[in-house]
C-alpha cells in the first residue's frame, strides 16, 4: 500500500493501508489522540482502487482486508473516510474473538455502565454522544466488548459515527467545530459526521467497567419505559451480537451472566433531550445504586 | 416396537441457565443455544437425577416426577405418559437427550 497508518482503539490495533492519501490523512485527523504507534496489528485493512484506472479516473474505493464481504459496494474516494470506518467495524464484527461483541453503545457513571442496543436508526449513538456531553463517561457507540471471563466491558471509544438529524443535533450540543469530523453527504446512510471523544475518554480507553444497566432504545415513539425480562434481553441480545455462534461456550456463559447480572428496560423516546433523561432516571432508579455498591466495595 | 426410552447427555455437553421464567440450554457438541419453556426443563431435571447412562421410559420418568409434580394433561383423554413421550421425543430430536428405540 503507498500509504498507511496504525490505530490503537481500546484493544484494538488496526493497521490502515490506502492506494490514496486522502483517507489516511482524515484518518490521522479523526484520530489524533489516539495511539499511532506502529505495533503487529489484530487486523490489516486496505483501502484500494478496484481497477488500476479507478486510482485516477472518478476513483472508487473498494475495502478489503483480513476479513471482507463479498458483495460490498465500492464508495467514491471523497467517501474514503467512511470506508475505512466501515472496514474496520467489519474486522471487528466478523474477526474479533477475545469479547463477545454486542452491536451497542455504552457509557458509564461510578465505575458502572450503561448498555444501549438497538437496530440503526434507533438513536444507540446519538442518545451515548448526548449523554457523554453530559457528564458521562464514553466507553463506545458501535460495539460493547464483553470480557468473557470477567464479566467487565472494554471502553471501544471510536469516533461517533452521527447519522442526518443527529449531525445538526450534535452541533447544536457541542460549540467546538474542531470535535468533528468532514461531513460526508449522499453515503448509502445519508449525511455523516464523526465526533471525535473528548481526549480524557480516550487516554481512559484501557480501564474496564462493570455492566450497570441494558437499554433497547427506539428513537421517534411516544416516550415509554417497559421492563424486559432476561429471557427476552438474552434472546435480543444474540441477535445483536456479531460473534455469539463464533464464541460457543464463553459466548454463552459470557451473555448469560450478562444478562442475569444486570436490569433491562426498552425504552421509547421522541426527542434527544427525553432519551438522555430518561436513560439518567432509570439509572437514578436503578444503575446508580448499583454503582454506589461497586463503589464501597 | 420397543418402548422409547431417555436418557440424560453427559454433563459437559449441555449447560443450562434460568433466564426469568425460561431457560437457556447450550449443546456443546452442536454449539446451538436452545431456549425452553416449561416442562422440558423438568424433564431435563428428571432425567438427570437417573444413575449416569440409565435409559428410562416415559412411564417411569412419570412415576418419579409425580412425586414432585401434579401431573395433569391439558384433556382427561390424554394420558401424561404420553405427552410426556412427545415432548421427550422433540428433546430427543434436538439432540438434547439420548432416546433408545422407536415408538
Amino acid at each position: 500500500m503507498r500509504h498507511a497508518c496504525f490505530l490503537t482503539v481500546g484493544p484494538a490495533r488496526f493497521r490502515i493501508g490506502s492506494d490514496w492519501r486522502a483517507p489516511i490523512d482524515q484518518l490521522r485527523a479523526l484520530y489524533s489522540d489516539y495511539p499511532m504507534d506502529e505495533v503487529v496489528p489484530d487486523f490489516t485493512v486496505r483501502l484500494q482502487a478496484t481497477s488500476a484506472l479507478r486510482r485516477f479516473v472518478r476513483p472508487q474505493v473498494a475495502i478489503a482486508g483480513d476479513f471482507t464481504l463479498p458483495d460490498a459496494v465500492p464508495l467514491p474516494l471523497h467517501h474514503g473516510l467512511l470506508a475505512a470506518e466501515m472496514a474496520m467495524n467489519l474486522q471487528m464484527a466478523l474477526g474479533w474473538r477475545r469479547h463477545l461483541l454486542l452491536h451497542a453503545s455504552a457509557v458509564s457513571r461510578q465505575g458502572r455502565a450503561v448498555v444501549m442496543t438497538g437496530v440503526s436508526g434507533a438513536g444507540k449513538s446519538t442518545l451515548s454522544a448526548l449523554l457523554a456531553e453530559r457528564g458521562w463517561r464514553f466507553l463506545g457507540d458501535e460495539f460493547v466488548l464483553l470480557d468473557p471471563e470477567t464479566g467487565n466491558i472494554a471502553p471501544f471509544p471510536r469516533p461517533i459515527s452521527l447519522k442526518n438529524a443527529a449531525v445538526a443535533a450534535m452541533e447544536h450540543e457541542i460549540d467546538d467545530d474542531s470535535r468533528f469530523g468532514p461531513v460526508l453527504r449522499d453515503t448509502p446512510k445519508g449525511t455523516i459526521r464523526h465526533l471525535r471523544p473528548r481526549t480524557e475518554w480516550i487516554e481512559q480507553m484501557a480501564r474496564e467497567t462493570r455492566p450497570g444497566l441494558l437499554l433497547f432504545p427506539r428513537f421517534g415513539f411516544p416516550r415509554a419505559v417497559r421492563r424486559m425480562d432476561e429471557a427476552e434481553s438474552f434472546v435480543r441480545l444474540t441477535q445483536a451480537s456479531t460473534n455469539y455462534v463464533a464464541l460457543g461456550e464463553r459466548g454463552f456463559d459470557a451473555l448469560t451472566g450478562f444478562v442475569r447480572s444486570v436490569p433491562a428496560c426498552a425504552i421509547d423516546y421522541a426527542t434527544g433531550d427525553e432519551g438522555a433523561e430518561l436513560v439518567e432516571r432509570l439509572w437514578s432508579e436503578t444503575g446508580a445504586g448499583a454503582g454506589d455498591r461497586a463503589a464501597a466495595a | 416396537m420397543a418402548e422409547p426410552a431417555f436418557a440424560a447427555l453427559p454433563g459437559h455437553a449441555l449447560k443450562r441457565v434460568t433466564l426469568g421464567g425460561l431457560e437457556a440450554a447450550y449443546h456443546a457438541p452442536s454449539g446451538i443455544t436452545h431456549l425452553l419453556a416449561e416442562p422440558l426443563p423438568d424433564l431435563l431435571d428428571a432425567l438427570m437425577r437417573l444413575a449416569p447412562g440409565r435409559f428410562a421410559t416415559s412411564a417411569e420418568i412419570v412415576s418419579g416426577m409425580s412425586d414432585r409434580f401434579e401431573l395433569l394433561a391439558d384433556s382427561p383423554d390424554e394420558a401424561p405418559e404420553r405427552v410426556v413421550c412427545e415432548r421427550l421425543c422433540e428433546l430427543a430430536a434436538l439432540g438434547l437427550v439420548r432416546m433408545h428405540g422407536q415408538a
